[in-house]
């Protein structure tokens, strides 16, 4: 099984390589805006103490770059009509589903470390000119909250995104829908954040690790190739 | 054992019925043509013989396996190309190609001697490594037939290949099936509602019309049995005036046309040939040409359409 997974990531992968003149224009506005303006412009704040907005809005690039990859991922493999000869082999629905979904986590996630760089190198080379000490400008939890809350973010966002896909005719209702479902991320990502201990963000990557595989097992129920064909 | 057979095999969408109790047997390494006009049902069947639908009663039995309860391993065995091609346009030739010999588990070694031996087999190795996009939709459907033999299977399902190409290029991609086909020795089952294609590639043929079987055999069986009319051309050096009315109340003629000095009559049955000659010499005219016309797989097809219609009528 693990083999078919890698299969299907590995051809999302190769596309994206492909296709990296489309992903660079549609990503560089993300990496300009929140690897360098966002920073530059919020850097006092930061290395005063104040990063919750900085690291929130920080978080939510996971549910805006999830939500377009898997658009990329699983609309337009329907929209380009090559779904139904991969429906063909000897693919399960689930490793195609499963792949996708490792190769739409890969990418963002890819896409995140990047601007996190940007982020951090930024806010260091402001602080230098602004005259803060030099020192890493999140705290151990902080960094710990940006690096695995988005991850989980991606899951809950890739399945879900597919889950809407299967309802949504066109790839403008798709879009509309995801901006939605980024709600909740976002609402809980405020609240973890206003009492962010080791603690809170232990159960939140439970409880939210827990919502996203429920709503994936959900996704991978309704991937089917009965249902697919005939879309 | 049969490469296909099914029993009785039903299809019905939201209460409309869109096969119903198809019955038939095709047998390994034999290319079959399953002809229909659109909406026949062509596209269903194909869909319930790879599993990718459960038919709503029947069986159909692919390589010996149920092709609902045992689909995967139907798969496993055929290759399918779709009424689209499925090719991933922005990956190239060559990237198309190692992405479904992956999925068939091909070692290294093997998909790239098996790559290299399909695309130097159908002329495209030395254009493998550009992206498909560019590429003409006779091309794509080369790749794409490449694709589905990539892993060897048993049967591959092709479904309309040559619709929408120009006429060349559907000459090209029928030529390729048959040469593919000779080659690695598969047995074809093809979906098409192009007659001339049906009768210059396939073995064995079955027409089917609003979801039923009409008819299933050699395309010249089919031909000898449907043809129950016989058409006779007659060429003459002139055209006397009552002769038109003649041949028009003869009881075996059922339709006339003229055109200059040429007649073309529809009969009852084909043997009318000498009564006919009989006729024209009667009327002191000299015949220059007297022929049975052979009947085209298409007029037997209108034929068989025409008298399924008038049947559930």
């Amino acid at each position: 099984m693990l083999h078919d997974i890698w299969c299907v990531t590995w051809k999302e992968l190769m596309l994206a390589r492909r296709n990296l003149k489309s992903y660079l224009t549609s990503y560089g506005l993300v990496v300009g805006l929140w690897g360098v303006f966002l920073p530059a412009s919020s850097a006092d704040s930061i290395w005063r103490g104040e990063a919750t907005i900085s690291i929130l809005l920080f978080a939510y690039l996971s549910v805006l770059l999830g939500s377009g990859q898997t658009i990329s991922t699983f609309v337009s493999e329907r929209m380009q009509k090559t779904l139904g000869t991969l429906l063909t082999t000897r693919l399960s629905d689930a490793t195609i589903y499963l792949g996708k979904v490792l190769a739409v986590i890969l990418i963002s996630y890819a896409v995140m470390l990047l601007v996190l760089g940007l982020h951090l190198g930024t806010l260091m080379v402001v602080g230098q000119l602004n005259g803060y000490p030099l020192r890493f400008p999140y705290s151990l939890l902080q960094f710990v909250f940006l690096l695995v809350l988005p991850l989980i973010s991606l899951l809950y966002t890739s399945s879900l995104g597919v889950y809407i896909s299967l309802k949504s005719t066109n790839i403008r209702g798709q879009h509309f829908l995801n901006l939605f479902m980024g709600l909740p991320v976002f609402v809980m990502f405020y609240f973890v954040l206003q009492s962010l201990t080791w603690e809170t963000l232990l159960v939140s990557l439970a409880v939210f690790g827990f919502i996203s595989l429920l709503i994936t097992r959900f996704s991978i129920a309704r991937f089917n190739r009965q249902r697919l064909i005939l879309m | 054992m049969y490469a296909i057979e099914t029993f009785a095999l039903t299809k019905q969408y939201d209460g409309v019925t869109a096969l119903s109790d198809l019955t038939l047997t095709i047998k390994r390494g034999t290319i079959f043509g399953f002809l229909g006009p659109n909406g026949a049902g062509k596209t269903t069947t194909m869909n319930l013989l790879i599993g990718l639908i459960p038919p709503t009663s029947g069986q159909a039995r692919v390589l010996g396996f149920d092709s609902t309860r045992e689909a995967d391993k139907v798969r496993e065995r055929i290759g399918a190309l779709l009424e689209d091609h499925g090719l991933y346009e922005y990956l190239s030739a060559y990237d198309n190609l190692e992405f479904f010999a992956r999925i068939n588990k091909l070692t290294k070694s093997e998909r790239a001697a098996r790559i290299q031996e399909l695309l130097e087999k159908v002329g495209l190795w030395d254009r493998r490594d550009q992206q498909v996009k560019e590429w003409s939709k006779g091309m794509k459907q080369k790749l794409a037939i490449c694709r589905t033999l990539l892993h060897r299977p048993q049967i591959i399902f092709l479904d309309e290949p040559t619709s929408g190409l120009d006429p060349a290029s559907q000459r090209m991609v029928r030529e390729e099936i048959l040469k593919l086909k000779a080659s690695e020795n598969v047995t074809v089952f093809l979906n098409t509602h192009n007659l001339d294609e049906a009768e210059r590639v396939c073995d064995e043929l079955a027409i089917i019309n609003k979801g039923r079987l009409i008819t299933q055999g050699h395309p010249e069986e089919i031909k000898s049995t449907a043809a129950s009319d016989g058409h006779i051309v007659a060429v003459i050096d002139a055209l006397p005036q009552d002769l038109e009315r003649h041949l028009r109340d003869l009881p075996f003629v059922k339709s006339l046309e003229i055109n200059g000095h040429r007649l073309r009559l529809v009969t009852d049955t084909p043997s009318r040939s000498a009564e006919i000659n009989r006729l024209l010499v009667q009327h002191g005219v000299r015949v220059e040409e007297l022929r049975r016309e052979s009947v085209s797989l298409e007029e037997i097809f209108l034929q068989l359409i025409e008298e399924e219609q008038e049947h559930a009528s």
